[in-house]
């Protein structure tokens, strides 16, 4: 295969619209992918959110949050949570200003709010486990263990990304600035998610 | 088909008067503007933002503490954690300039995720309609069987 063929090839196996909007989207397809994919979580998490209703109001004697749970751990993880928005999107900002250093700077404290929230999370779990308090306890534990573990699930895979961002993936910024900024972005959107998720489980799990 | 060549120039570590993003404003597939200036009113509106979701927390933990009967608490801590969702999808998520076709999604999701949020309720206030004698609360065990109530031993953790 000549060079020219081979030129050519490569060609065609580009990801198209990484950058650019497609004309009839508006958007590059990062975005509309990420978007679609969060309309999936929405689904997913809303199915436990019905579960929980109706078990809720079909139990007679279903505990309040605020008796059970820790209530000031939570918060304090709502804090470490909605920080790691504000400094994810700080992330992106600093990218489209040019600036790769605060950009990493902002992704690493991302991740560090992330393990912070994870670690506060363990406490939780260990202190409950402690006092034999699994999810075959009640219907209440069981449905706090399956929401929240599968949103610290949710909190481990935008970590993972992060990292990728941070360490590996940042060399895309070398050479395709834009593309990776978009990269930051769409997976910002994601933590806003799972930031928004959380910001329904702390009231209606602690709180009620 | 495949996308314009992207600008062949090292993105710097610092500065803010070369960056590419500047040469790719009309690149972004988005609304923001990508001069400096706007992008620091952006931030400042984050970090309000910020302010907001970490009062509207306080607010939350507040009123629970309140312990208002149970109708009214959850109307109330649902409709606070909605104002601060509504915050972080307007502004976080960037809602507010968004494509149409995004909404569009967001329509078709919001549909479907009420549907299933209708479930519950209608078989909460409908089944006995439809089953005389049919009891909701059947599943539960009776007082006596105290096995299944949650344990409060939980209070030491505090």
């Amino acid at each position: 295969m000549s060079d020219g063929h081979g030129h050519a090839a490569a060609h065609d196996i580009e990801i198209p619209y990484t950058v650019h909007p497609r004309p009839d989207t508006g958007l590059y397809n990062g975005k509309l992918g990420i978007w679609l994919f969060l309309a999936s979580e929405v689904m997913l998490f809303g199915a436990l959110f019905s579960t929980l209703i109706l078990l809720r109001t079909s139990s007679p004697n279903w505990p309040h949050g605020w008796d059970i749970l820790n209530v000031p751990l939570a918060t304090l993880n709502t804090f470490v949570l909605i920080s790691s928005s504000v400094t994810v999107i700080m992330a992106w900002a600093s990218l489209r200003l040019g600036d790769l250093r605060k950009g990493r700077i902002y992704l690493g404290l991302t991740l560090a709010c992330g393990f912070g929230f994870l670690i506060i999370k363990a406490i939780e779990y260990t202190t409950k486990f402690h006092h034999g308090l699994f999810p075959s306890k009640h219907n209440f534990y069981a449905t706090y263990y399956v929401m929240t573990g599968l949103h610290g699930l949710h909190v481990i895979g935008g970590m993972i990304v992060f990292a990728y961002l941070l360490g590996p993936g940042a060399k895309l910024y070398h050479t395709a600035p834009q593309q990776f900024t978009n990269r930051v972005e769409v997976t910002g959107l994601y933590w806003h998610f799972v930031d928004l998720v959380w910001i329904f489980l702390f009231p209606i799990l602690y709180l009620l | 088909m495949t996308e314009h060549a992207i600008p062949e120039h090292a993105g710097h570590d610092h500065g803010v008067h070369d960056h590419p993003a500047q040469d790719t404003e009309h690149d972004a597939g988005h609304d923001h503007h990508n001069d400096p200036e706007s992008i620091r009113k952006e931030v400042r509106r984050y970090l309000y933002v910020f302010g907001a979701l970490a009062v509207l927390t306080l607010i939350t933990v507040g009123v629970s503490q309140l312990h208002l009967p149970t109708a009214e608490g959850i109307a109330l801590a649902l409709l606070i954690a909605t104002v601060k969702g509504s915050l972080v999808a307007a502004f976080f998520m960037h809602l507010i300039t968004e494509r149409k076709l995004i909404y569009g999604v967001l329509v078709l999701t919001i549909f479907f995720f009420s549907v299933l949020m209708w479930g519950p309720w209608h078989h909460r206030y409908n089944a006995q309609h439809a089953y005389p004698g049919y009891d909701v609360n059947a599943s539960a065990p009776a007082p006596a069987a105290a096995t299944d109530k949650p344990a409060h031993d939980a209070h030491s953790e505090h």
